[in-house]
């Protein structure tokens, strides 16, 4: 799943390793989040994007989530 | 948070005193024992004793670790992290999953093959399975309930 985590990360002027750590996981889960190779969980996205100050939808990008634009859901 | 992770670090510490206490023990007392119990080949002799050094080692490590863990706030944290970690729990479930089904993939032909030669091993391996299988049924049903 696409995420502005590493647009954010840099705005804001954070290491990988900061945001684990404040977030509460590993650096190797904030790696695999930017490079798309890992879905977070509901708590785990929630915690970024308040530390972020904004919503789920504005950091994480649900375009490509099957079922959600097609008018199926 | 903390307070039960440092907890449950205890636990293990204990837990892992115990099993070397008792390892030890038992192979103390069938060592000691040796010349009562029937004759073994020389090979699974050493590997009793390989896996009790072994065992001990590994058992050694954790407990100087998680000591170590708890006297070190920083040290804690990162590995209070490190267990909870969402991505690490996935990859270990994914991984046990594999396991898991490979073991009772081998261990069912094992017991097929071994048939063939020696009724001991054949039956030894049944009961692993079984059991095995047992766990598995039991394992689900529990975690069924309390999820």
């Amino acid at each position: 799943m696409k995420t502005r985590i590493q647009e954010l990360r840099k705005k804001n002027k954070l290491s990988q390793d900061e945001l684990a750590s404040i977030v509460g996981v590993t650096r190797q889960t904030i790696t695999s989040l930017e490079g798309e190779k890992y879905t977070a969980s509901l708590v785990l996205a929630y915690k970024i994007s308040k530390y972020f100050g904004l919503s789920i939808e504005e950091v994480f990008d649900f375009s490509e989530v099957e079922g959600i634009n097609d008018g199926s859901i | 948070m903390m307070e039960v992770f440092k907890e449950t670090l205890r636990k293990r510490v204990r837990f892992f005193f115990f099993v070397l206490i008792f390892a030890t023990s038992i192979t103390s007392i069938l060592t000691v024992n040796r010349n009562r119990l029937p004759n073994v080949p020389e090979f699974i002799k050493g590997f009793q004793v390989g896996v009790f050094i072994g065992l001990s080692l590994i058992i050694l490590y954790f407990i100087s670790n998680y000591i170590a863990t708890l006297r070190n706030e920083e040290v804690l944290r990162k590995k209070y992290i490190e267990e909870t970690d969402e991505r690490n729990q996935l990859i270990v479930y994914k991984s046990s999953q594999g396991i898991y089904v490979g073991m009772l993939i081998l261990l069912s032909l094992a017991t097929v093959v071994s048939g063939f030669f020696n009724g001991t091993v054949f039956f030894t391996l049944l009961l692993s399975l079984v059991l095995m299988l047992l766990l598995t049924i039991i394992t689900f049903i529990y975690n069924d309930k309390m999820n």
